[in-house]
């Protein structure tokens, strides 16, 4: 039998920030995924790495830390993950879509998010190609992006180098507890682990181990698509969105909705988000959510008409009842944590929420209050 | 029930549209080509060929004189899909089709193996040496090498012969005895085109080599010189037998895929072909898939060549349009006389063409780390050994993710095959039948402009 002080169950961005964080804090960890290394969520998504779309003062908390864990990374393992702080725009061609930038950038800035509003002559500096008819907007110099595969893959390489391991094709079969319903192991498909502390960063299957285990998790998926253009020149410079995507994320409505979420890659090729639809595990492309993104983007900005859909990605986006990530301790069930649901912005906030976990494991003191992400919120218990 | 879509205007396409049409049916042929034939009888905007013209200008003919049959050229299908018994393609002018039959005639292209060089200008396949003789009659190159494996390679090196280029040698990878007679045994056509081409060949003095392959080009922005070597049973060169030749262009061979992109979208149920591991859509008797309505006829089923095709198309067509209710089963039968024995017989050769002619596994030893392996990427086997060894990819799928193998413009259609063999022989276990069913999973099946994909919804 193996042992470890913790196992990460998730080979995600999630999960191998958690093992990276924990790693290095010097415990032994072992990643165990039932598919290859970022095969989930992490491998479709764009890479945002975004504080500018968040509203609710934790999630700005750990948005704002977690952005600077990213650099902070960056210099300790190397930057072969294409981060980069490209800044963010947002946009609303309304009056009143102006006025909801403008306070949300205030109430942001009040957090610690840096906002700066900017005129027509800025912002074509800014973005040359944008429509002409955009006038104002707010820019986030914070925002950044990373290559979301390849981020999960060189954590997972460092985790290796600190003595930690990595299964690949490891099916979790069910956990081991003591009398008192603490974990005490985790049975796999190779073999057994011999641990105390399991983290659960399944995503969108993270109901799916907690009800292994004995508990409970609402995590749901929502899909979203990504339209890949050919590769072009530089054409677009930073993560360009209009208001309504923020209004979309917050939404509870499980029909179509999209609005362009626009930005340049390093390979040359122009992503353009995001889509979001309640359906389930359907992979099916919707043709609708495709017209809608390539209408929208192009209205922002009018070049992109002249390039040409490559690829489509999809993705399932795992997201809880309230909207907020659920990181901590599972109110049932001792030693287990729980480090899922962070929705679109899983990629952006993993390091911050690996920290807390690990601070939690390690009972020391959080970079911030965790209450509002601990898992009792939906299991019943005050 | 609405017109038949026919997706390609190669020979099975062309002939399953003279079946229906005979059959009082309709159909609309979608080809990417400016003009019907396909890859094999590819021609400039005024019809010329060398041979077997005679049998593209009969079904033309007829497919012009049937005024149910609309022929859309210049068209690319970049989605399709398959709802509840009706089939949908939409289409790059804008504009979609649905129809409950459908025959999926997409042929195939050109195999490709990499080798230190081989991404030079003046290096192209087979195919596409030829495809630029026969619709532009441009020359590639002064002195030119072909090289690879299988039949092909003759008829390319033939066809460079009368065009005027000097053709240096033939280099087939593998022994092969008898090929006049390997050839010849399907029949007398077979015989006759063999003969002709080493007529050709051998009026030109074109050296032919058994067991030789480049193993690298090289040159100063283009290629100026070949290494080429004597291999062995598994392609892995010999010792000592490396030489150097001065030339200008090479045309390489190495077979064929399939193009499964548009029957995968589809749905339809695929095999792994036992011999070349080629993804080929699973037919029945009657070139039917396992979506009904979704018919497969030519190398969309199993390489095997011009006179498949047309066998396979014309069992399709007639199928269609039984089940179209143009023809009764009665009927039908009258028309498919002698086409099944017909199809097991050229089957069969082309099965034994396949096993003559595989792939041996020793051409890998033919790269160096700094070897492109993904021209659009621009990917070398370095990088794709790096993410295996060092990042811990353990399939196809996530290493060509990390590595950007595969993900660029030709969508992997070019070295997607090659790559996941690659990829298998670093990881330690060869790719799986739904790893190598992957590489033609392509939901965008062609690149469509922004523009229009923003219109389709008005």
């Amino acid at each position: 039998m193996k042992t470890a002080d913790v196992v990460v169950i998730g080979a995600g961005v999630v999960g191998s920030s958690c093992a990276l964080i924990m790693a290095e804090a010097g415990l032994k960890v072992i990643v165990v995924d039932r598919g290859p290394i970022a095969g989930g969520t992490t491998g479709a998504g764009e890479g945002n790495i975004m504080v500018s779309d968040k509203e609710i003062v934790p999630e700005i908390e750990l948005a704002v830390r977690s952005r600077n864990a990213w650099f902070e990374i960056a210099d300790r393992i190397g930057n072969n993950f294409e981060l980069q702080a490209k800044g963010g725009i947002a946009l609303s061609r309304t009056d009143a879509g102006m006025a909801g930038l403008r306070k949300l950038a205030s109430h942001q800035n009040a957090h610690g998010i840096e906002t700066i509003e900017v005129d027509g002559a800025r912002l074509r500096e800014l973005e040359p190609h944008m429509n002409p008819d955009i006038e104002t907007a707010i820019h986030y110099p914070g925002d950044g992006q990373c290559q979301p595969m390849l981020s999960a893959a060189y954590f997972l390489r460092t985790v290796r180098h600190l003595k930690g391991e990595v299964w690949q094709r490891t099916e979790v079969l069910g956990f081991s507890k003591d009398k008192d319903g603490s974990i005490t192991g985790v049975r796999t498909s190779k073999e057994e682990i011999s641990t105390r502390y399991v983290v659960n960063a399944t995503g969108t299957w993270a109901g799916d181990i907690a009800r292994l285990a004995g508990s409970e998790l609402s995590i749901m998926p929502r899909r979203g698509f990504i339209l890949v253009t050919t590769p072009a020149p530089k054409l677009i410079h930073h993560k360009v969105y209009d208001a309504d995507y923020v209004a979309n994320v917050a939404s509870d409505s499980p029909e179509l909705q999209s609005s362009a979420v626009v930005e340049g890659t390093e390979s040359g090729t122009i992503l353009i988000g995001a889509s979001r639809e309640r359906i389930g595990f359907d992979s099916r492309i919707n043709m609708a959510a495709l017209e809608r993104l390539a209408k929208q983007a192009i209205s922002v900005f009018p070049v992109l008409s002249k390039l040409e859909l490559l690829r489509v990605y999809r993705g399932f986006r795992p997201y809880s009842p309230d909207h907020l990530p659920v990181i901590g301790e599972d109110a049932k069930v001792k030693g287990l944590f729980h480090c899922a649901g962070h929705e679109g912005a899983g990629i952006g906030t993993a390091p911050g929420s690996g920290e807390l976990l690990t601070a939690m494991i390690l009972g020391k003191p959080t970079f911030m209050d965790a209450t509002p992400f601990l898992p009792k919120r939906f299991q019943g218990v005050a | 029930m609405s017109r038949t879509i026919i997706v390609g205007g190669g020979p099975s396409g062309m002939s399953a549209a003279v079946e229906i049409a005979r059959a009082g049916g309709d159909a609309i042929i979608i080809d990417s080509n400016p003009r019907l034939g396909g890859q094999y009888w590819r021609h400039a905007p005024v019809a010329k060929f060398s041979h077997d013209g005679e049998r593209f200008f009969a079904l033309q003919e007829e497919i012009n004189r049937h005024p149910g049959i609309e022929v859309r050229a210049g068209t690319q299908v970049w989605r399709a899909s398959y709802q509840e018994g009706v089939a949908t393609v939409w289409l790059n002018d804008g504009t979609s089709l649905t129809s409950e039959t459908l025959l999926v005639a997409t042929g195939a292209y050109d195999r490709s193996l990499p080798f230190p060089g081989w991404d030079l200008p003046g290096s192209m396949t087979a195919g596409g040496a030829q495809a630029i003789l026969k619709a532009s009659g441009a020359l590639l190159g002064r002195a030119v090498f072909v090289a690879g494996t299988g039949p092909f390679l003759l008829p390319v090196a033939a066809s460079l012969v009368e065009a005027g280029v000097k053709v240096l040698g033939v280099l087939e990878a593998n022994r092969v005895n008898g090929w006049v007679n390997h050839l010849g045994a399907i029949d007398l056509r077979k015989m006759k085109d063999a003969a002709r081409y080493f007529k050709i060949l051998s009026a030109a003095k074109v050296p032919i080599r058994m067991g030789y392959a480049i193993i690298e080009a090289r040159g100063d922005g283009r290629i100026e010189e070949v290494v080429i070597a004597k291999v062995d049973r598994n392609f892995t060169v010999k010792p000592g037998t490396v030489e150097v030749h001065k030339c200008d262009a090479i045309a390489t061979g190495w077979g064929f895929t399939p193009d499964l992109t548009i029957a995968h979208s589809l749905g339809v149920s695929t095999d792994v072909h036992p011999i070349d591991r080629s993804v080929v859509v699973h037919v029945d008797a009657f070139q039917e898939s396992s979506q009904h309505g979704i018919f497969a006829a030519g190398e969309s089923t199993g390489v095997g060549g011009v006179d498949l095709a047309l066998t396979e198309g014309r069992v399709a067509g007639i199928a269609i349009a039984v089940q179209r209710g143009l023809i009764s089963t009665v009927e039908a039968k009258n028309r498919s006389v002698g086409l099944a024995s017909e199809r097991t017989k050229i089957r069969k050769f082309a099965d034994a063409l396949l096993s003559v002619y595989k792939i041996r596994e020793g051409w890998r030893s033919w790269l160096n780390p700094e070897t492109i392996l993904c021209r659009c990427e621009e990917v070398t086997f370095k990088q794709v050994r790096n993410v295996v060894h060092d990042l811990g990819a353990s399939d196809v799928r996530t290493a060509k993710l990390l590595s950007r193998c595969g993900m660029g413009m030709c969508q992997g259609r070019v070295c997607g095959r090659m790559v996941a063999d690659v990829i298998g022989a670093e990881i330690g276990t060869p790719a799986t039948d739904d790893e190598l069913r992957g590489i033609h999973n392509r939901p965008i099946a062609n690149p469509i402009s922004l523009q229009t994909l923003a219109d389709q919804g008005q």
